[in-house]
């Protein structure tokens, strides 16, 4: 795999278009199979286990979306490569601590991934930047008739698609949006919009870090059930709710921006000024200065840089990633510095 | 609707109590009484521990535990402890339990959705039921009851053929 293209990072949700992306990151649907004839992969032996990626891997092979794909066996890498497919959002932390016979599959364009031997046989995903949980369904739809054509996955009539934990059985279908609310915070209305999407029965997750404390505003909503509902349905619900609560940001900004504008200029401007001038940052700073930069960006008040500038920036500051610029190992306090030097070079290179 | 308990704040938290030897109980209760008799969920919790929580109830009915799964050898019991099940002959294995399971988490019992190709391409009596399920969800959802009563009875032969062909092999 070439690393150092993944570091240049011009691809997948990377890129920050799409519909409503001034405050929808990335769209994300995730299925999750087991082949019918081979024991899960917490019951199986490493040779099983090996058996059954050489089985999927072959399959994927045939699959036009996967030609020039990757094929990366988790224990033939780093631990610092495997962190940073964890930041990037490629694989699961769960998948990156495996052993023998778990291997992750990236196609070309770095938008679905294959996950082979994590909790289930196979956990696919498309991600997209943007609103665009249809899109993601249509194209890991495709691929899952394909597979199924060559694999034959475990199904039961009555509850749907077998997996290893009851909690993803039936249409074994995770779809997600992650959302950038910094105006529902400010406004303090989040809990509220929180509140209202559990009660529909939605998971809310903080990315970094838990509840109200996420850092970042960066906020992903999914569904829980996937038995008893098509993948349609969930799909439709998801988007229903998304688009309030886009809606809800949206008129939380422009309420901040008519009301508070001093307010809200000189937050962005002090973000960007500590970001652009700090030679000592942590990576929870950092990714809250960001925060309020890129909102900055999409209301308007800083015109330089643009969204994938630093969509880029949150991935590029996490440790796996400095490190892997750097070539070498980093203290925490060794990133800190280098997050800072990054930073700098950075944003002052898009200044001038 | 106030706290049952302080009958001072808004009860926000809704659930019922079942304790030994006495009629289950709905209660209503604010949060702070909630956090003060341990009801709100600690942010530490997986899916392990949800699912601890729903098989106990199940295993105050059967004391069989020790039941393992023929094909996997796995136990109820240290499903419960994990999470995970080992293989999809499990779900057959361990069926009346976890049924229970499923209904506490998804509130449903019937796959309706996507079927694979294999399933949905020969007219199999499997795929017929997933689709009569799903017709009638439809029917259901835009009022036509008539219709939704004949599906039914429909999903009900279907079932019993099922069944019956199972025995009879």
């Amino acid at each position: 795999m070439n690393f150092e293209e993944l570091l240049k990072g011009k691809k997948g949700w990377l890129r920050g278009d799409g519909p409503g992306s001034e405050i929808v990151f990335s769209s994300r649907v995730r299925l999750a199979r087991n082949l019918a004839d081979h024991l899960f992969p917490s019951r199986a032996t490493p040779s099983e286990k090996k058996e059954v990626m050489e089985e999927i891997v072959s399959a994927i092979n045939s699959i036009p979306h996967f030609r020039n794909c990757t094929i990366l066996k988790i224990e033939e890498l780093s631990e610092i490569d495997r962190q940073l497919l964890v930041e990037r959002y490629l694989i699961s932390r769960e998948l990156s601590n495996k052993k023998a016979g778990s291997a992750v599959i990236i196609d070309s364009k770095e938008v679905v991934t294959a996950m082979i031997n994590e909790e289930d046989h196979i956990r696919m995903q498309a991600l997209m930047p943007g609103l665009r949980l249809e899109k993601c369904w249509e194209m890991i739809n495709e691929i899952d008739d394909q597979l199924e054509r060559l694999l034959g996955f475990a199904f039961s009539p009555q509850i749907g698609y077998l997996t290893a934990c009851p909690t993803n059985v039936g249409t074994a279908i995770r779809v997600s949006a992650m959302l950038h609310l910094p105006g529902l915070i400010l406004s303090k209305q989040i809990d509220q919009v929180l509140q209202a999407v559990a009660k529909l029965h939605l998971a809310v997750r903080g990315l970094y870090g838990e509840g109200t404390e996420a850092s970042g505003n960066l906020f992903q909503i999914s569904n829980q059930i996937t038995l008893g509902k098509s993948e349609s349905e969930i799909i439709a619900t998801l988007e229903k709710v998304v688009l309030q609560v886009i809606e809800t940001e949206r008129n939380a900004r422009k309420v901040l921006l008519k009301t508070n504008a001093d307010f809200l200029y000189d937050r962005v401007g002090r973000a960007y000024g500590i970001l652009s001038n700090a030679h000592i940052i942590t990576s929870r700073e950092a990714i809250d200065l960001l925060s309020t930069l890129r909102m900055g960006i999409d209301l308007g008040i800083v015109h330089e840089l643009d969204r994938q500038a630093i969509n880029e920036l949150f991935i590029l500051t996490q440790p796996a990633h400095l490190q892997r610029i750097n070539g070498r190992e980093l203290d925490a306090v060794s990133r800190d510095i280098e997050r800072g030097n990054l930073l700098r070079s950075r944003l002052v290179k898009s200044k001038q | 609707m106030l706290c049952d308990i302080c009958k001072e704040q808004i009860a926000t938290i809704h659930y019922t109590e079942v304790l030994p030897n006495s009629e289950p109980k709905k209660m209503a209760l604010c949060e702070s009484c909630a956090k003060e008799k341990n009801l709100l969920f600690t942010p530490q919790f997986s899916v392990a521990d949800i699912l601890k929580g729903l098989t106990q109830a199940v295993q105050a009915e059967e004391e069989d535990s020790e039941k393992s799964c023929p094909r996997c050898r796995l136990t109820f019991a240290r499903f419960r402890k994990g999470g995970r099940l080992g293989c999809a002959s499990c779900y057959e294995a361990f069926q009346p339990k976890l049924q229970h399971i499923l209904e506490e988490i998804h509130r449903e019992k019937q796959h309706i959705g996507k079927l694979p190709k294999s399933a949905a391409s020969e007219p199999s009596k499997a795929a017929q039921l997933a689709e009569l399920h799903q017709e009638l969800k439809q029917a259901i959802d835009r009022e036509e009851f008539e219709q939704a009563a004949l599906l039914r009875d429909r999903i009900q032969t279907l079932k019993d053929e099922i069944r019956g062909g199972k025995t009879r092999k």
